[in-house]
């Protein structure tokens, strides 16, 4: 009677799992913060984030703005000050680079690297729960080699490499928030190695980190009277 | 003076913070470096370049400073501002940081190589102006 009861609580639970992870949603508010020659420049943003793949970022500075996108590259960018809408279809733009996106559907074993063409070629374990992956790309436009670390199965660090060795990009995810189910790192650290001796650091910083929050911003969708402006086409 | 002192002590501060086991941060010498920062909006930078600012995707080669565009990418490409004074989008600014940087500060970084080559092969980066892409060398 006690295996049975278990048995079912089991069922129960599996069932109820799946489609309350379905319907998850993460709001978080961004401080981006991009360092260069002494000069610092920050622009702060809200993210509504939704586990089936709809992500809607609003920027209040530098201008209000809205972009809309999913997984399938489809984006559209509201802007309320010129009541102007720009819809594009691009794979090159798609919620899998959205952080919180990664972490929340937990596809943060490569960090997206695979949808990039890149492969797994080698896999080290260290102590304290350490494991170094290194990945490699042949498609030209991407840089060729990435280390990936990750700590206890969370990313710590990300790295790009260039043909010849060279560091060319260095991303450090820390200050971990525990959430229901999912871990968030509640900053994020890049340097990018423009020279041998000059870099430029760019500091992303989430906080107010909300899970399954009642905003209606996760469905905000571009107001019908919004000029839909046309791209120009490179010739 | 204080613009070389400023970027002395960010180099030192970036190399400890980093060379300490590479996948360990030192995050104090980084708030170091932003709070020794001098703030700017982006709207200011972006406005300093209005005069040469272009939407228009016809945008000859010769009315952008090609040694600028790559100046601008070297230092601020992870908000995208060298792709604002070369003529895109005015929320192209919106997709580089979005996309945390530029898919963390690759496409900053490979727009700076294919501007080279421009530069290098056509004598300027015109080939790039007006370009409305995100991954304008896609």
């Amino acid at each position: 009677m006690a295996t049975r009861k278990s048995i079912l609580f089991l069922i129960l639970a599996v069932c109820l799992a799946g489609p309350a992870a379905a319907q998850r949603r993460v709001s978080a508010s961004a401080q981006v913060q991009t360092v260069m020659d002494g000069k610092v420049t920050t622009v702060t943003k809200e993210v509504y984030c939704s586990a089936n793949g709809r992500l809607v970022t609003v920027f209040h500075s530098p201008e209000l703005l809205y972009i809309i996108s999913n997984p399938k590259g489809e984006v559209q960018i509201y802007r309320p000050s010129a009541k102007e809408v720009i819809s594009e279809v691009k794979e090159d733009f798609s919620d899998r680079d959205d952080l919180i996106y990664l972490f929340l559907t937990g596809r943060v074993d490569d960090m997206g690297l695979a949808g990039y063409g890149y492969k797994l070629v080698s896999s080290k374990q260290e102590e304290g729960g350490i494991i170094r992956k290194a990945y490699r790309s042949d498609e030209p436009g991407r840089i060729p080699r990435v280390e990936l670390v990750t700590e206890n199965f969370l990313p710590i660090y990300l790295a790009y490499i260039d043909g010849g060795g060279k560091v060319v990009s260095k991303t450090w995810f820390t200050q971990y928030l525990k959430l229901p189910r999912f871990f968030l790192p509640a900053r994020v650290t890049n340097v990018s190695y423009t020279t041998s001796r000059d870099s430029v650091i760019t500091r992303t910083t989430y906080s107010d980190v909300k899970v399954d929050p009642d905003s209606p911003l996760f469905d905000f969708q571009v107001p019908a009277d919004a000029r839909l402006v046309p791209l120009n086409k490179r010739k | 003076m204080k613009k070389i002192l400023l970027a002395l002590v960010a180099m030192f501060a970036i190399t400890l913070a980093a060379n300490a086991a590479d996948y360990r941060l030192d995050e104090s010498a980084i708030d170091a470096v932003i709070e020794n920062a001098v703030a700017v909006s982006p709207s200011s930078i972006m406005g300093e370049m209005n005069a040469t600012m272009h939407t228009n995707a016809s945008l000859s080669a010769g009315t952008v400073n090609s040694a600028a565009a790559i100046i601008l990418n070297f230092f601020l490409g992870g908000i995208g501002i060298h792709r604002h004074y070369m003529g895109t989008r005015p929320w192209m600014w919106a997709i580089y940081t979005v996309t945390i940087f530029g898919i963390l500060g690759v496409v900053p970084f490979v727009d700076f190589i294919v501007m080279i080559v421009a530069l290098v092969e056509d004598g300027s980066v015109g080939r790039y102006c007006g370009d409305t892409r995100f991954i304008m060398w896609g």
